[in-house]
């Protein structure tokens, strides 16, 4: 990740952080989150909160770095309220069919695996294996140190894999891609 | 994690989010949001500082009224709103500030007044100092030297 120049509380450089930021941080939250409307929601609240905070923003951490920090609090409370919410709703269903209700993009057993694990493991994956960010990025997004973030990334990656595992994605051992090659 | 499990997690990411694109509106909201509230901030310092000017020229304007006739302030106050609002479609998007459009409103407002009192002659002696404040002497924008300050109401 090039590192971008940006000026703390600058309006201007809010805007262009949005631009350069908007569609990644967003793609963060959808693989996250598994649903494209609550990602949407997380995406804006993530920006309205970086906004209010934009003059605190200390440059000595990528400026993306810093909004997946502020976009993981925002899944993660979004998590919560959610599992509140349809609780009562997940206990009415009990025993009966489950429904469509997520976007094609997210339907596949990877973004199944990764619904099911805590968004803060989910969005180090994403973080990690889509956006391509090293462990002093990680470490910097997350402001843990890089010995914390190694462990924590090893963490995520066992449950993601066994959640792989149990999706059948994966053979448990060695860790093998069983899917596309029936 | 073997790297043939790594390479297909980065390749089902990367088909999965790859092309996924927020909604349009969304990133637009963010920042008309984001200009909205710099704007919301200008347009209530412009209608704080449209209340001083209101608030001093309805004073001037109720003891100058009372002793020379002059117009109703209620009029000068519904210009200045109208004003307000010309100046706020005036800027350009995403821009903020219309207080230099303000006050040099009020500024030409406060000169045309001036002359016309001046012309009338109509400021009657003898008064307190308070009523001496005609409607020549108004002065919305600090920068006007002109005249005498009304600071205080009149009594």
């Amino acid at each position: 990740m090039e590192p971008t120049a940006y000026q703390p509380g600058s309006d201007a450089d809010f805007e262009r952080l949005c631009q350069d930021s908007y569609a990644r941080v967003f793609r963060t939250l959808v693989a996250t989150l598994g649903d494209r409307t609550a990602a949407e929601d997380c995406v804006q609240e993530t920006f309205a909160r970086a906004y209010k905070a934009w003059g605190r923003w200390s440059p000595d951490a990528p400026a993306e770095a810093w909004l997946h920090r502020i976009a993981l609090n925002v899944a993660t409370s979004y998590r919560r309220r959610e599992h509140l919410r349809t609780l009562p709703q997940l206990l009415l269903r009990l025993g009966r069919p489950r429904e469509e209700g997520f976007e094609a993009e997210s339907r596949g057993e990877l973004f199944e695996a990764l619904r099911r694990l805590p968004p803060s493991q989910a969005q180090l994956i994403v973080l990690r294996y889509h956006h391509g960010y090293s462990n002093r990025e990680l470490a910097a997004a997350l402001g843990v140190p890089e010995t914390t973030l190694g462990s924590r990334l090893g963490v995520a990656r066992k449950a993601l894999e066994s959640e792989l595992q149990r999706l059948g994605v994966v053979t448990d051992r060695p860790s093998r891609v069983v899917k596309g090659e029936e | 994690m073997t790297e043939d499990l790594e390479r297909w997690l980065a390749d089902e990411l990367g088909r999965g989010l790859g092309g996924l694109q927020p909604a349009p509106q969304s990133l637009d909201s963010i920042t008309s949001r984001q200009a909205g509230r710099g704007r919301r901030v200008t347009v209530k310092a412009a209608a704080l500082a449209a209340a001083a000017v209101l608030v001093s020229t309805g004073v001037v304007f109720a003891a100058g009224t009372a002793l020379t006739g002059t117009p109703n302030p209620a009029a000068w106050g519904q210009q200045v709103s109208e004003h307000v609002e010309t100046c706020k479609q005036q800027l350009p998007a995403g821009q903020h500030g219309i207080g230099s459009c303000v006050s040099s409103f009020a500024r030409q407002h406060g000169e045309s007044q001036r002359a016309q009192h001046s012309q009338s002659g109509s400021q009657s002696p003898g008064h307190g100092p308070s009523h001496k404040l005609g409607p020549g002497s108004i002065t919305p924008s600090p920068r006007s030297t002109k005249g005498p300050q009304p600071k205080t109401p009149a009594r």
